[in-house]
């Protein structure tokens, strides 16, 4: 069974070419520009990992880790942003982020990152 | 008997006038100095100090006008910094999105190269295009802000301006259905200013207008001539969600912005800054839930003839 990606963050370029990416190595992806469609899709199916900008207009990132750790425990969210604050990498540590990637992101580190978070959850 | 008398008034008229310079001439300067320091102007007595109480006054203050402007000279420069800070930490943020989106397209041409169709790849390249217009405008508007032009004077309508920056975003209203209404007075006054620089500001109050408003709400544009026929008003207003009454003292400020809106949270500044260096004011009102009105007040320059003569001048 392919493990299964969430990728949320309003810059669309982002999903693209994540998505581009992360295919190749054989998991099923799926983009979102705005996290409100995300989590509704999220409530009809579970992800193995969620990939989440930090920033964005409505709902942000740091709302989209608490409702998926409500929901599914043990999905790992890995948080990226172009916002490098130090206040909120700690927020996001203390709500249980599995790892955090400032912008520029290199894909191949969030690959490598994905593909410790899915070990986990065999 | 008599002269007796004559002697002692002419000897009070002298001790009088004696007393007059001794104390009504130092308390004039002091309250000449107190007056000019109250309007900003650090000024001393530095005319030779007399050894008296009104001395030790004149020192006092002469050295409280030497500290207030030193205080002034330190509050001015921590307000630049903390100005210039808020600037660089917003500019920096923008850039990361199009650098990150630049350098994410390049990754994946790099390892996935051989993989993706030649459409891919052009697509790739067009991409990159587009995010680096997007980091040129960034800097572009930082440029604007930071050293706004000197506006290049010309006589124009400013109604026929109105409608010039009107049909540059037409499409943006057509898209969201916004429904515009004009109202705008005959026979107003020519206005001498930098014809561009004020469509810039007119096109970011339209686009802002738009942003606020989701679908079908209405643009209402007026221009009027005020009683005192010196000034012309610009009046824009949406229907839109409005501006929370804790944020409007904000809202001109640099980078601040509700994230709702895309553009670079600088056009709000940039826009204010031309409109001041035209001599003119722009002023914000909101309910929200209802909409929010901007008014531009533009001076009507005295006469053409004068104007002339300064353009000779600058010449």
């Amino acid at each position: 069974m392919s493990k299964r990606i969430m990728i949320i963050d309003d810059e669309k370029i982002v999903g693209d070419m994540a998505k581009i990416s992360l295919e190749e190595e054989g998991y099923e992806v799926e983009t979102f520009l705005n996290a409100e469609p995300a989590l509704k899709r999220l409530r009809e199916t579970q992800f193995d990992v969620v990939v989440t900008d930090l920033k964005m207009k409505g709902i942000d990132g740091l709302e989209v880790l608490r409702t998926v750790k409500k929901l599914y425990p043990d999905t790992k969210v890995i948080m990226i942003t172009a916002f490098a604050d130090l206040d909120v990498a700690i927020d996001a540590i203390k709500g249980d982020v599995f790892d955090f990637f400032p912008k520029p992101v290199r894909i191949k580190e969030l690959k490598e990152s994905i593909s410790k978070a899915v070990a986990g959850t065999e | 008997m008599f002269l007796l008398f004559v002697a002692v008034l002419v000897a009070a008229l002298i001790a009088s006038r004696s007393v007059s310079r001794k104390i009504l001439g130092p308390i004039k300067q002091i309250e000449r100095l107190a007056k000019s320091i109250s309007a900003g102007n650090f000024k001393k007595i530095e005319t030779p100090i007399p050894k008296d109480e009104f001395g030790q006054v004149i020192n006092a203050i002469n050295s409280m006008s030497e500290e207030l402007e030193q205080r002034e000279e330190e509050l001015i420069q921590s307000k630049k910094l903390a100005s210039i800070g808020v600037l660089v930490a917003g500019v920096a943020h923008e850039l990361n999105n199009p650098v990150n989106n630049i350098s994410m397209i390049a990754q994946t041409y790099d390892d996935m190269y051989e993989k993706l169709s030649v459409e891919q790849r052009i697509e790739f390249m067009r991409r990159i295009d587009q995010e680096s217009e997007r980091i040129k405008q960034i800097v572009n508007s930082l440029l604007d802000f930071a050293r706004p032009k000197e506006p290049k004077l010309r006589e124009i309508d400013i109604n026929s301006l109105i409608l010039k920056s009107l049909v540059l975003v037409q499409n943006t209203l057509n898209v969201s259905s916004i429904e515009t209404r004009l109202d705008l007075a005959e026979n107003l006054p020519p206005l001498f200013v930098d014809e561009n620089q004020i469509q810039q500001v007119f096109v970011n109050l339209f686009l802002n207008a738009a942003q606020a408003m989701a679908i079908e709400g209405r643009l209402f544009v007026s221009s009027r001539l005020t009683e005192k026929e010196d000034v012309v008003e610009i009046a824009i207003r949406d229907t839109g969600k409005g501006i929370p009454p804790e944020y409007l003292p904000h809202v001109f400020d640099p980078f601040f912005s509700t994230k709702e809106e895309g553009g670079t949270g600088l056009g709000l500044s940039v826009s204010y800054s031309i409109i001041k260096n035209h001599d003119g004011h722009v002023r914000v009102e909101s309910r929200p839930g209802i909409g929010t009105t901007f008014t531009i007040q533009l001076p009507v320059t005295q006469t053409r003839k004068e104007t002339n003569e300064q353009t000779d001048h600058d010449h």
